[in-house]
């Protein structure tokens, strides 16, 4: 069970450089609203919506970062993600937006229901496509604050990336970069 | 997912378009478009949906599930007409066109 709960993991990080390298963003921060946009996900602040709208889905539905709907537009499928631009500080809303690519390029929305595990892993992806552990160890960040700094995520989204960082570390050593991994930095370098 | 690719690059010669007008007109990046259609790897949901609005067809079609390519997006159609006539264009000929989207030449 562990094992293959890793496996996801280890999947969720493959996954976050896949999409970057597909859509072509090499740099960081992440844009992760242009990312957003190009795969195809409509965003609508919540500052856009009217204020009964605003408080019905915050208190009556306890939407209070953002969510996903999807619908069909001229015979395809396109999504609507809202998300909380009133209240929420940036980097959080950087990270809803991210959160919620994983469940769009993930196809989760074809799920009868998310359940907390999917939620975990959107995330665990979330993390990785907005904080890299390879440009982490590449460029050998040494402090949550750091991260802040190098990301524009939050100071708690930092202490875990922080965590998983030296936890890998320990595990594989200080450089250690797999293959996949390598060839994402590659292109960083050639079009970041 | 050789289906996928075979539908792909038979659109592409149908319509005439190169793999670079593809990855423009989709968003997906030239390397990453030939990698798909090389069949090196399987396409995402959002990669495939993405392909299949810029080439103007359904992603069932592009995946095998549907022999019609039933769906003809008219806005992704004149995107790659300009695409495809970009090199014949003049200048003036552009600037025509740009015009005519920022509403200048309403009448």
């Amino acid at each position: 069970m562990i094992e293959e709960n890793k496996k996801q993991y280890d999947k969720m990080t493959r996954l976050a450089l896949d999409v970057l390298s597909d859509y072509g963003f090499f740099c960081f921060p992440l844009d992760v609203f242009s990312l957003a946009k190009k795969i195809g996900m409509k965003l609508i602040p919540y500052s856009a919506l009217t204020l009964e709208q605003y408080m019905t889905l915050y208190h009556e539905h306890d939407m209070k970062l953002g969510f996903t709907v999807s619908h069909s537009e001229n015979g395809y499928i396109v999504y609507d993600t809202y998300y909380n631009d009133v209240d929420i500080q940036e980097p959080s809303q950087r990270f809803t937006i991210a959160h919620e690519i994983k469940h769009v390029v993930s196809e989760d929305f074809h799920k009868k229901y998310l359940t907390e595990n999917d939620e975990a892993l959107a995330n665990f992806f979330a993390k990785s496509i907005l904080a890299p552990q390879a440009v982490i160890i590449q460029e050998g960040l040494g402090s949550p604050e750091e991260y802040v700094e190098r990301f524009r995520i939050s100071l708690q989204s930092a202490e875990y990336c922080f965590a998983a960082a030296e936890r890998r570390k320990s595990a594989f050593g200080e450089t250690f970069l797999f293959n996949y991994e390598r060839e994402f930095l590659e292109k960083t370098k050639k079009y970041g | 997912m050789k289906v996928f690719s075979e539908r792909v690059k038979r659109l592409l010669q149908e319509k005439k378009l190169s793999q670079a007008e593809l990855s423009s007109l989709s968003g997906v990046t030239a390397p990453s478009l030939c990698r798909y259609l090389r069949g090196d790897i399987e396409p995402r949901i959002d990669i495939v949906r993405n392909i299949a609005r810029a080439l103007g067809v359904s992603e069932a079609y592009l995946l095998g599930l549907d022999e019609e390519c039933s769906v003809v997006d008219e806005k992704e159609e004149l995107k790659q007409l300009v695409a495809r006539n970009r090199h014949i264009l003049t200048k003036e000929d552009k600037r025509e066109i740009i015009a005519l989207l920022y509403g200048e030449k309403d009448d």
